[in-house]
């Protein structure tokens, strides 16, 4: 399972080390729930903790290294009391997108490989 | 089920996909725009870093520009192609989306960006035919070489940078909006001077109101109340100027006064801010140093990125400091080694409406002067986000184009329907033409030749040189008028009404090293009666310009300090003419203790508008108060169309017929006297002071009771700074309005070696998440002022210059 979860975090790491896309967050979980990951919660648990560890991790290290003050302004016109519920949102919205995404996969695989129980 | 749970969650995918990819409503694509690898977490304090080398295919020669620490550009270039490359490079990578954003606006391209929303918007300006008037500004500017060469450099260096831009480093607001940046063209370009033109020019469209009051209050009533001259105002020229000159025939007015149709009429508008600026000039008997000093601030709206830019732009042979249009070549208001110049509004009446009668309905046809003359027809394509293109015609007559027919609802209400409008703007002109000149200027002869190609927005260009001359030209295309002639809805059938002829350019008000040791204007009515030409316009209360002209007048060994003090200024002429006689009307002793305690603070108030002080709220309540009591009735008979008569008329009334009717309340059993509503107006105050503000305390503070906003350009919440606390007023020098305030003090002593002061309330970059995006405006506030660093050469060694960029041309 860790082994799961190292892979696809890195996987988006670089993806989107190399590319602007946003959407890695749930292509890579998704093809990974596709051809590896054999257990329905397994998969939204990878899929949720990865993604959600790599947005996470790297919006506060951006929000230390010079975003403060933009983060201060995003909050203010979304209505957030502080700019760090912001990096709590940025977390929430790619654990719910690469969660859903990596257990889609893997309902898509289960329809070829029964799942373990 | 296996079928059924796979084919579920890949519909919940797609759906979070779709949701998070794409805005929805002005919620931004919250995939990209939460995306720490490109969203807005990268418009960061990283984009403050100094780039230590660029490249370009462009660039003919190398070109180094030196950042200070407020982030000015000191640009210094070889050639000229490679300085407005230049300047349009650095300018697009602080600025880019606010450049973009002003010409769409103006352009009517805003529903591409925002959707439907701004449709009715879109169709305004193109129906008043912005694009039209940029069109026919650039093919005249094309005409001269010199113009095109900066255009065309200009519009190089934004496109390199557009090139540069990606999903990454895209300005904050693309992000937000969810858009990309269009290529540059020398079209935008002509459109940033229409964005100018119509902002200082469209500002008070007031011939539909003035209509209807003339319609029902009768001529002479209207002239008296809107008085094309204002009271009390000291004219920018002096007084007793001898005109030499063989002025040109003036057309005679038509006998009868047109009277339009009476569906033109509207509701009321919607007050929208006035553009005002000071400027002055000090001659060298007047200074301690012996060389002249020039002030100016122009009182624009202020928003986020603010409308200026500040840089210096050198070359061999020219070396200029100032501030730029985001969006367009040239210093527009600055100095040089030999001149300083700047610029107030002249205020002057250059839209005209004609009311037209069309054959048919297929408005193909209208009448002028008995003989039906055929219409034109531009298409307008208004492109809708995710709605497809929007189709509307637009009428154009020899006057202009009908901006709204009779049957339609005007976006803005003050537009009157059926009328064709004539505006100087849609003529072709090129006052790049002029500022690239004046950049260069070196001497008066070669200021006054750069303004002769100055049409529109007119403006008093002020000037010194090191040479010693001080000189102010009231200076624009201006049409001849006959007196009055402009006020009122004018009939498009007629020749009579339209404007045959223009002042001569030596012809307009100007004076060159007065007795006075001064010149100064405050966007006032410019000349006594001896001048020849009648000056349409709505020229400002006569208030800054008396302030500037008794300080000027009673100093003298000015310095650099006195100067900035006079900027800074907040002392109300207006309140200091009018409040001794309305504390006269009241009797102290029967005043309740609440209202007592505001008495006081007026018999203290030393009249000025300081930020800290109460007086200023509790008498700027109290006018608001009387004004409505004496002019309600008035109003009322109008419809409400009516914007009531101003300050500087309304003290005139009370100072001079204190027995007026305009006093009497009409509907009431017997008659009021200015007394009655002085003492009426000053109970209703009180308690409204107390309603709006609370109990008497710091809350009553005139900085924190009308404080401020200097908003977002594109209005997105949190990219603004609202509600600030400021000293001043519309009365005083140091100008305050809601949302208008100078946006440019400049301060230059002319010498052996020119020195500047400036400052704007914004910062040089437009990145929101950038420190250098607001850090200016709490120095602003409190009246600082900056030193300029006017560089001499790229080698100058300076404790405030932080690094360095070099362009480098490769093959």
């Amino acid at each position: 399972m860790i082994i799961d979860f190292v892979v696809c975090t890195t996987t988006m790491l670089l993806l989107k080390i190399m590319t602007p896309w946003w959407w890695w967050i749930m292509v890579v979980p998704f093809v990974l729930g596709l051809v590896r990951i054999k257990s329905g919660w397994f998969s939204f648990l990878i899929g949720t903790s990865s993604a959600s560890l790599l947005w996470l991790a790297s919006s506060t290290y951006y929000y230390f290294a010079g975003s403060q003050i933009v983060t201060g302004r995003v909050a203010t016109l979304v209505g957030l009391s502080s700019p760090l519920l912001l990096i709590l949102i940025t977390a929430g919205v790619a654990a719910v997108a690469g969660g859903i995404a990596c257990s889609a996969g893997c309902a898509v695989r289960s329809i070829f490989v029964p799942l373990r129980q | 089920m296996r079928y059924a749970k796979a084919f579920l969650l890949v519909i919940i995918s797609l759906a979070i996909f779709y949701l998070l990819n794409f805005r929805h409503g002005m919620i931004p694509p919250l995939g990209k725009f939460l995306n720490p690898f490109a969203g807005f977490w990268l418009n960061n304090t990283a984009t403050d870093i100094i780039p230590r080398i660029i490249t370009s295919r462009n660039l003919k020669d190398s070109v180094v520009v030196v950042w200070d620490d407020r982030r000015v550009p000191h640009i210094f270039a070889q050639n000229e192609y490679d300085l407005y490359f230049t300047q349009g490079f650095v300018t697009a990578r602080d600025r880019l989306w606010q450049m973009e954003f002003q010409v769409d606006a103006i352009a009517g391209r805003l529903a591409e960006i925002v959707g439907e929303d701004a449709l009715e918007y879109d169709r305004f300006f193109r129906r008043c035919g912005l694009i039209y008037a940029a069109e026919n500004a650039l093919k005249e500017m094309l005409a001269a070489p010199e113009i095109r060469l900066a255009l065309e450099a200009y519009t190089d260096g934004v496109n390199a940078y557009i090139r540069n831009t990606n999903a990454r480093n895209m300005p904050l607001e693309y992000k937000i909006l969810d858009y990309r940046p269009k290529p540059w063209t020398l079209l935008r370009v002509a459109l940033l001077s229409k964005f100018m033109a119509w902002n200082l020019t469209a500002f008070e469209i007031s011939e539909l109101s003035l209509t209807r009051a003339r319609e029902a209050l009768g001529e002479s009533e209207t002239e008296k109340l809107y008085p094309s001259v204002p009271p009390y105002t000291e004219p920018i020229i002096p007084r007793g100027t001898r005109w030499l000159f063989q002025a040109i025939r003036i057309p005679a007015k038509p006998i009868s006064p047109f009277v339009p149709k009476s569906d033109t009429f509207l509701l009321s508008s919607e007050d929208v801010g006035r553009p005002g600026s000071n400027n002055w000039a000090v001659a060298a008997t007047k200074t301690a140093a012996g060389h002249p000093i020039l002030c100016n601030d122009m009182h624009l709206p202020l928003y986020l990125p603010h409308i200026w830019y500040e840089i210096q732009l050198a070359t061999p042979s020219m070396n200029v400091y100032g501030v730029s249009f985001p969006g367009a070549p040239s210093v527009i208001i600055g100095f040089n080694e030999h001149i300083a110049w700047g610029a107030t509004n002249t205020m002057s009446d250059v839209i005209d409406w004609y009311e037209i009668e069309f054959k048919d309905d297929t408005r193909t046809a209208y009448l002028h002067d008995s003989v039906w003359l055929p219409t034109r027809k531009r298409i307008e394509e208004i492109k809708v986000r995710g709605k497809g293109t929007v189709t509307d015609t637009v009428v154009y007559t020899h006057h202009g184009p009908v901006v709204y027919h009779h049957d339609e609802i005007p976006f803005d209400a003050r537009i009157p329907r059926g009328s064709a409008m004539r505006w100087i703007g849609h003529d072709p002109s090129n006052e790049l033409l002029a500022f690239l000149k004046m950049d260069d200027a070196q001497s008066y002869d070669e200021y006054v030749d750069a303004l002769s190609h100055f049409d529109c927005p007119a403006q008093n260009f002020v000037f010194a040189s090191v040479e010693g001359d001080i000189a102010i030209w009231h200076t624009g295309k201006l049409p001849v008028r006959w007196s009055g002639q402009g006020r009122y809805i004018n009939d498009g059938r007629n020749s009579e009404y339209e404007w045959m002829n223009y002042i001569p350019r030596e012809q307009l008000p100007h004076v060159l090293n007065p007795r006075e040791g001064f010149v100064c204007s405050a966007n006032q009515y410019p000349v006594d009666d001896h001048y020849p030409y009648y000056l349409g316009g709505n020229y400002w209360t006569f208030d800054r310009g008396a302030r500037i002209s008794e300080v000027l007048s009673n100093m003298n060994n000015i310095r650099i300090e006195d100067m900035v003090t006079l900027q800074n200024d907040v002392l109300d002429v207006s309140a200091r003419k009018v409040l001794p006689s309305l504390l006269a009307n009241l009797d102290k002793e029967r005043l309740m203790l609440q209202e007592r305690r505001s008495y006081e603070e007026l018999e203290a108030w030393n009249y000025e508008s300081g930020a800290n002080l109460i007086a200023p709220t509790i008498f700027a309540y109290w006018w608001d108060e009387l004004l409505h009591m004496i002019w309600a009735d008035e109003i009322e008979k109008t419809y409400g169309d009516l914007t009531p008569p101003r300050t500087d008329l309304t003290i005139e009334l009370i100072l001079d017929e204190p027995d007026s009717e305009h006093f009497d309340v009409k509907g009431t059993p017997g008659r009021e006297h200015l007394k009655d509503l002085v003492i009426k107006s000053f109970h209703s105050a009180s308690s409204r002071l107390y309603e709006d503000l609370g109990s008497y305390g710091d809350d009553w503070q005139w900085g924190r009771a009308r404080p401020i906003d200097i908003g977002h350009l594109g209005q997105i919440p949190g990219l603004g700074r609202m509600g600030l606390s400021k000293a001043g007023s519309e009365h005083t020098v140091n100008y305050k309005d809601t949302s208008f305030g100078p946006s440019w003090r400049m301060v230059i002593a002319l010498g052996k070696t020119t020195t500047g002061w400036g400052i704007y309330p914004g910062g040089q970059s437009g990145n929101p998440g950038s420190k250098y995006y607001d850090n200016f405006i709490d120095d602003w506030l409190i009246g600082e002022i900056y030193e300029l660093l006017y560089l001499e050469s790229p080698e100058v060694k300076h404790e405030r210059l932080i690094g360095q960029t070099v362009l480098r041309s490769i093959p």
